[in-house]
């Protein structure tokens, strides 16, 4: 990666990124190639699809009642996939539970990213800070992720944006340790010294210079870590510590069809579905990006 | 082998001071007055005075971190502010299940996870090899609270093998193991598919060695070559993986446990979020994740124990 140093006279030095649109290219035409995850980005097309385009999608506000049409099974008229205990539309809960999942991931694994980024530079590049910024990651890695999470939201309160913060810290150090093995690696190499002794300053080197060449292992972190964040979200839901009712979360949705398991076992299992698929997307984008980042890695 | 242990024992002390800092800062840092959920919606200033100067909360914060942690060597995880429960009495009573949910999860994972890793592995790019990786990618991607829901739907509500829910039996009778299946087969999944992962690479890469070869070329039985010569060297990752595994499993037995009602920690930690009841989450997060460390300092220990090399690093 970091190897084709350019030092010129004008004192301009660059860090050694290659073509960016070629290297972007080759990693798609690679990703593609992986039959895997080529599923996972159409399942994750269509999740961001259904997340968008969620009010032209359905005509049923999901979160409105109508007891009439209570616990109808999946291919009722006028709701194929069925409707919840309350006659909610399962598929508009569905939909719009698309766009919470894919938000609160999002949100959560950049807020982890920006977090774990900043710290990773920070101890990796300065020695001084190296020993204390691990030390805590270490402290934090003794902690079941879980349990982490739930711990924050013991103190925080129960809800969705509580469940993001959470979920937040507890990337933290593994994308801290991630980045602060890249920045060592980098740090003593050529267009590093190069750039320092022409007087750069170490905010520049770290984030125009350092930064870019660590973009590999941070892209194939977030994409598994999108897979941890909506699977957590979920279940935080699902033990009533996230989104609480009447809110089209597809964890809460599972929680609540638990007690009409017996009768309506749609309600359960529409959603266990939804959240089994995307995390499925992720895992397997997030493997396929990690095979083709890697120049070593031949394509399945 | 021995200053080994000791220096990862030593290691041990400021990470378990850290982690009870953390839990006793952090829960210290939430919102709500001790003394106000001590002493009622009726209770009067100088009630509330009182009950702070009893609990010492009128003292400097590490004042009251070290009378913490001083309990806590001693087994003294203080009372529940909900229902003035003893906390170590209230986790003691639950931990067992606890426990045992994790590790029949383990025994689970391992057994499905190196049956089917080896299997995948013995039979690379056949139909077997594939369908135990889409199994492994599946097993990763199930949501466990919804597995367990399933899995109560079909064999303990439609065939009704198993009970749907609650432990009462010691795991060593036949009804308690029965009621341990399901839990178990719903924890163990996500490991048995993280585990079936590095048995296939771990067993891959030793497969290709020389001496495994050479032992062919003698004639060896493939059976014997797979057993003796590939699976003991293929096992110490593996090993590493069930053992971290474990840790996990042990907070992953928090929603297990909400999912089949079990009467573990988890429920209990959940249900103290619930009522705002700090010291019994502060007393069963301690000891959760004292567990996991200790578990991966076994991990640790075990890895040196199988490979020498460890020893000498």
């Amino acid at each position: 990666m970091a190897t084709d140093t350019a030092v010129t006279t004008d004192v301009q030095v660059e860090a050694p990124i290659p073509d960016q649109q070629n290297r972007v290219k080759t990693v798609w035409r690679k990703l593609l190639q992986n039959r895997w995850a080529a599923v996972g980005i159409v399942i994750i097309t269509l999740q961001v699809i259904m997340a968008v385009f969620a009010p032209l999608l359905t005509s049923y506000d999901p979160t409105a009642q109508d007891l009439s049409v209570k616990e109808r099974p999946p291919g009722s008229e006028g709701h194929w996939l069925g409707t919840d205990e309350f006659g909610r539309d399962l598929w508009s809960r569905i939909l719009y539970g698309a766009r919470i999942s894919l938000i609160v991931g999002i949100s959560s694994v950049l807020l982890g990213l920006i977090g774990g980024v900043l710290m990773g530079l920070l101890a990796g590049y300065y020695r001084w800070l190296d020993g204390p910024f691990m030390r805590l990651m270490d402290l934090m890695f003794a902690f079941p992720g879980i349990l982490l999470a739930m711990l924050i939201i013991a103190m925080l309160g129960t809800s969705l944006v509580n469940v993001v913060i959470a979920i937040s810290v507890w990337s933290i150090p593994s994308c801290a340790r991630i980045v602060r093995g890249s920045v060592l690696s980098l740090k003593n190499q050529e267009f590093v010294l190069a750039l320092r002794s022409n007087g750069a300053s170490d905010i520049r080197i770290l984030f125009k210079h350092i930064l870019p060449n660590c973009t590999a292992p941070i892209i194939v972190f977030g994409t598994m870590r999108m897979a941890t964040a909506i699977l957590s979200t979920s279940a935080l839901s699902f033990l009533g510590l996230g989104a609480q009712p009447p809110t089209p979360e597809w964890g809460a949705m599972i929680a609540a069809g638990r007690d009409f398991m017996w009768t309506s076992p749609h309600m359960t299992i529409v959603p266990g579905i939804a959240i089994m698929l995307v995390v499925f997307a992720f895992n397997v984008v997030g493997d396929g990006l990690r095979d083709a980042l890697d120049p070593n890695m031949e394509v399945r | 082998m021995a200053g080994l242990i000791v220096r990862r024992l030593f290691q041990l002390i400021p990470l378990l001071l850290g982690i009870s800092f953390i839990v006793f800062i952090s829960l210290h840092l939430a919102p709500g007055d001790p003394a106000s959920m001590i002493g009622g919606p009726t209770a009067t200033r100088e009630d509330l005075a009182s009950i702070r100067e009893d609990l010492g909360l009128n003292d400097p914060l590490f004042t009251q971190y070290f009378r913490y942690i001083s309990g806590v060597v001693q087994g003294d995880l203080g009372y529940s502010y909900q229902t003035k429960q003893s906390v170590t009495e209230a986790i003691m009573i639950r931990f067992p299940n606890t426990f045992n949910l994790a590790i029949a999860s383990i025994i689970v994972a391992t057994v499905i996870g190196v049956g089917a890793g080896m299997i995948s592995a013995i039979k690379q790019n056949t139909s077997l090899d594939a369908l135990s990786t889409i199994g492994a990618l599946a097993g990763i991607s199930i949501p466990n609270f919804w597995l367990g829901s399933v899995l109560i739907l079909l064999f303990a509500v439609n065939w009704q093998w198993f009970p749907a829910a609650g432990v009462t039996q010691p795991p060593w009778t036949l009804q308690g193991m029965k009621e341990l299946i399901l839990p178990a087969i719903t924890l163990g999944t996500g490991s048995a598919a993280l585990i079936a992962r590095m048995t296939r690479s771990a067993v891959l890469e030793v497969i290709r060695q020389d001496y495994i070869r050479t032992a062919r070329a003698k004639g060896v039985k493939e059976k014997s070559v797979i057993l003796l010569h590939c699976m003991r060297n293929a096992m110490i990752p593996v090993i590493t993986v069930i053992g971290l595994n474990f840790g996990f499993l042990l907070g992953g037995t928090i929603i297990t446990e909400q999912v089949f009602a079990i009467n573990g920690v988890g429920r209990l930690m959940i249900q103290a979020i619930a009522n705002r009841d700090y010291t019994m989450v502060q007393g069963a997060v301690l000891l959760v994740a004292t567990l996991f460390v200790l578990v991966n300092l076994l991990v640790d220990i075990l890895y040196a124990l199988i490979d020498p090399r460890i020893r000498y690093e």
